[in-house]
């Protein structure tokens, strides 16, 4: 019987916002070794919770800020934080990621996970500092944007303090609205910043001074250091992420013609050098802004001739540049800073628009909503409206006029404009920088993805067109299905011991599982911690089957299986995707429905889980 | 024994592509510690000052590197970082064009390997010379390339001497030919690149300079070597018997090396899935590379890729 001796309290703060009380409850050690912590550990409390068919903003809808056993430990690059609820953009398990110093500070308050229920009759914030939680009346805070809130919390409470908060989208449910920290770190993907407010749960502040128990300090200063060093040598995490940040991206991906351009109609973006890391550099960086303790130092901020902001980062540049056919970066970066200030998710927000852009290109668009456009446009939409972007983005935070269909995300918009084969989404949730038309492992990865259309739980761009840790043949199926395996369990290990995503360009499964079980105290092999892993996609994997999603979900937009690019350098390549997702059903042990069988589910110890099937 | 092309129909596919069980068998055998003992740590860069020395050292001790691979002009600094340990020096002579006379560059050998001796005070064998030959000699005149290698390994005084003969410069012919001087000369090793050429190493190259100088003398493979899978596929045309696969007769140099351990584990994983997902073969092939060369290399790339099985990926450069 393995005993954890570190990485945790064992705390979980449960509050319940409908009768407002506070309770201290210990988290099962078997729990914790399972499932790891953070996004594991998250998934694995909404399974257990969460009643099939809840709605996602009703009030027994439950989200969790969560914490790992590396959170606090003073490793490179292991700040974050995760937050996990059901998503409101997707009816997935919803579970994002954030930097910053919030995960930090919430460990430093006494406790691995806080968990909210229920809802607030009125607009509150919960206050936990140095093992002490108080709920507080946030009615003066409704309404304000996330540096508002942010500096208003500073000032009655810890100036040093985590703060997370939503801003107008979260107040208005808007289904792609963001969770932000630090002001402009963002949990983005999925909606769950509607989750919070349909709570009426405006923040979230955490500060204290309790240190996170380790095993053994030798032992894991030890491995701490191997990480420092290959960190601090790795190509992409010492230099290329460090100079230019996730924009570094924009030429890469462009190259390849992998980078969607005007909604997925094209893989190469024309104005590519205008939007480019390079071009981003030399006009509006002023300076990086690390997450607590990261070497990598990707994060920057930014300055317009009238605004400054933090980002935007690579995939932002690319949803509101590219795929909106926009090559003016200034207008990028302020409805990145329109996003960040209301709190929306910057990828869903430029997908929708550029959907909205092709809706109304072919003439799709009911009469209304081009009324509504041209109230704030004074003309049509169309690609390559730099001032439009700028515009909705900000519409799109208050939830009016077009704004209010845009933030329904673009596959509830195409589906109203009777045309769903114009929003490029997977499972509701609207696709990453990277087509998979030119990246054959990509669209496995996609596909299956349990929260949707994102790159982030399986990046295997890295090895597909970064070639780290080696280069593959971006154009072939084959080996993908496992590989997409193997990238999926390692990131959700990532995901829940708690570290950066970025850090996987540098270590590897190996040196992973020596640091969290040298925490943890627990003798730990990089298959064992890729078992953890597999355990944990699988428990999100039945979470989504008890919510009626089946392998018709598990699937790409039409245009991306059926239109091969007419044009550079991945043109004319078809993806045999059929055959591949069988194969990795296969792989995984599921069947060819994507179930996962009796033995699989024995053998990850999910049998009473998977007692539903 | 050459495999020179008369015409057309003769044209062979050079090494890019490998039989998935040996791969599978050659990858499993290794680990990120054994890869480690065969790598030279590398840097030869002008601008190259003591702290990356230091780290370079700390890295090889740490790991267990074969070498710690520099400019001569850091004989007065990294042996005593290296000193008390298993790592060898190793100094390029004549680098990276190698168009010094034969005379001067026995003298900066001999000088080097004195200085060694001085600083390191632990006696001999911790030392190692890469020596570049002069290529423009070699086109014109082989024997001039024999008596330039002996002449140096005379000048090391028995340590250990490899021979660059930067193959990216030389016709299939001229690789065979230089390879079998190499292999009568005194020295212990053939370098394919100083990593600072048109290309750096080729699986292709590699196993044509194994099959000449057979198992009598060590192959080291030099320039863009920078993660474990294509470091297996040199081990794969280089040092596939497992008699070859000692740190004296098979070498990698990198500037990367903590790259190269740190894939090495992920390579550990889904092994079978990663030899599978494969790569695009020109990528690794000497014929693909066209840019800087002379018109008679470029010409004879030419010939391979037109023939060649998977021209597709070369007709759109789609790499």
């Amino acid at each position: 019987m393995k005993t954890v001796k570190g990485g945790y309290f064992g705390r979980l703060l449960r509050v319940n916002l409908s009768n407002q009380t506070i309770k201290d409850e210990t988290i099962p050690e078997k729990i914790l070794i399972d499932f790891i912590g953070g996004r594991g550990l998250g998934s694995k409390i909404l399974f257990d919770e969460l009643p099939a068919g809840t709605e996602p903003l009703a009030p027994s809808n439950i989200l969790m800020f969560l914490t790992g056993p590396l959170t606090g430990i003073n490793a490179p690059a292991t700040s974050r934080f995760s937050i996990v609820s059901k998503s409101p953009l997707t009816g997935t398990v919803g579970g994002c990621s954030a930097g910053g110093h919030f995960g930090v500070d919430l460990k430093s308050s006494g406790y691995d996970v806080l968990l909210v229920e229920g809802k607030s009759e009125n607009p509150c914030y919960i206050l936990i500092e140095n093992n002490k939680a108080e709920i507080r009346d946030a009615s003066a805070l409704w309404g304000k944007s996330t540096p508002e809130t942010t500096e208003i919390l500073k000032s009655v409470s810890d100036p040093k303090a985590g703060i997370a908060c939503i801003g107008t989208a979260g107040e208005k449910q808007v289904l792609m609205a963001s969770i932000m920290n630090e002001t402009n770190h963002a949990a983005g993907r999925g909606g769950l910043g509607a989750v919070m407010g349909s709570k009426k749960l405006k923040a979230v502040v955490v500060s204290g001074n309790n240190k996170t128990p380790v095993a053994d300090q030798a032992i894991v200063d030890e491995a701490a250091k191997k990480w420092r060093i290959f960190i601090g040598e790795a190509p992409l995490t010492k230099d290329i992420l460090k100079e230019y940040g996730t924009p570094a991206l924009v030429k890469v991906i462009n190259h390849y013609g992998t980078f969607p351009a005007r909604n997925f109609n094209e893989g190469v973006f024309n104005d590519a050098e205008s939007i480019s890391g390079e071009t981003f550099k030399e006009l509006y960086f002023v300076a990086r802004k690390p997450c607590a303790g990261c070497p990598i130092a990707c994060a920057r901020i930014t300055q317009t001739p009238e605004r400054e902001g933090k980002g935007p980062e690579f995939e932002t540049i690319w949803s509101f540049g590219a795929l909106c056919g926009v090559n003016d970066l200034e207008s990028v970066i302020h409805a990145n800073y329109n996003c960040n200030e209301s709190g929306i998710d910057t990828i869903s927000a430029g997908n929708a628009i550029a959907c909205a852009m092709e809706l109304s290109e072919k003439g799709f668009l009911s009469e209304e909503a081009k009324s509504q456009i041209r109230g704030l446009l004074s003309h049509d939409l169309k690609f390559g409206d730099a001032e439009a972007i700028v515009k909705f983005s900000k519409e799109m935070g208050i939830a009016e006029g077009f704004g209010a269909t845009l933030g329904l995300g673009a596959a509830r918009m195409a589906e109203k404009f009777g045309h769903p084969e114009i929003a490029m989404h997977v499972k509701g949730l609207e696709l990453p920088a990277y087509d998979p038309r030119g990246l054959h492992g990509m669209s496995i990865t996609l596909a299956t993805n349990n929260r949707g259309g994102c790159h982030l739980r399986s990046y295997l761009v890295s090895t597909e067109a970064l070639s780290t840790p080696f280069g593959i043949n971006r154009f072939s199926s084959n080996g993908k299905a496992g590989l997409a395996m193997l990238y999926q369990d390692l990131t959700a290990t990532i995901d829940s011991m708690v570290a950066c995503l970025f850090t996987s360009f540098a270590l590897n499964p190996d040196l992973y599982a020596k640091l969290v079980g040298s925490v943890m105290g627990i003798e730990m092999s990089g298959q064992e911690l890729l078992k953890a892993g597999e355990r944990i996609w699988t428990i999100e994997k039945l979470f989504n089957l008890r919510e009626g999603k089946s392998r018709a979900d598990d699937t790409l937009p039409v245009r991306l299986l059926e239109e091969p690019f007419k044009s550079g350098l991945s043109k004319g390549y078809k993806i045999e995707f059929q055959s591949l997702l069988n194969e990795y059903y296969n792989v995984r042990g599921w069947n060819h429905e994507g179930i996962p069988a009796k033995e699989k589910l024995a053998e990850l110890e999910l049998i009473a889980e998977g007692g539903f099937l | 024994m050459q495999k020179v092309m008369t015409d057309n129909s003769s044209v062979r596919t050079p090494l890019v592509e490998f039989d998935r069980e040996k791969m599978r068998t050659l990858v499993k055998s290794f680990t990120p510690e054994r890869i480690a003992s065969f790598l030279d740590v590398t840097d030869l860069k002008a601008d190259t000052q003591s702290p990356k020395m230091n780290k370079m050292a700390d890295w090889a001790r740490t790991f267990g590197c074969a070498s710690v691979c520099v400019n001569p002009v850091e004989v007065d600094i990294l042996p005593a970082l290296l000193k008390g340990s298993s790592v060898k020096e190793c100094y390029v002579i004549d680098f990276p064009l190698g168009k010094m006379d034969i005379e001067m560059k026995a003298l900066l050998s001999a000088h080097t390997v004195r200085k060694s001796y001085e600083n390191r005070g632990e006696g001999k064998g911790n030392i190692e010379l890469d020596m570049v030959i002069n290529v423009g000699r070699f086109k014109k005149d082989p024997k001039y390339t024999l008596e330039e290698i002996n002449a140096i390994c005379d000048a090391a005084g028995g340590e250990h001497v490899k021979v660059i003969i930067r193959s990216s410069e030389l016709t299939e012919k001229e690789l065979y030919k230089v390879s079998e001087i190499v292999a009568s000369s005194n020295a212990h090793f053939i370098k394919n690149s100083t990593g600072m050429d048109a290309y750096g190493a080729t699986p292709e190259h590699i196993h044509i300079m194994r099959e000449v100088v057979g198992n009598s003398k060590g192959v080291k493979a030099a320039g863009g070597i920078s993660d474990a899978m294509f470091s297996m596929r040199l081990f794969y045309a280089g040092a596939f018997e497992e008699s070859l696969q000692t740190p004296g007769f098979f070498r990698l140099g990198t500037s990367q090396p903590l790259n190269i351990m740190s894939s090495m584990s992920w390579l550990a994983h889904n092994t079978d899935d990663w030899i599978d997902a494969g790569v695009i073969p020109c990528t690794l092939c000497p014929y693909n590379q066209t840019g800087k060369l002379r018109v008679e290399i470029r010409e004879e790339s030419n010939d391979f890729c037109r023939n060649c099985k998977h021209k597709e990926f070369r007709k759109h450069k789609e790499f």
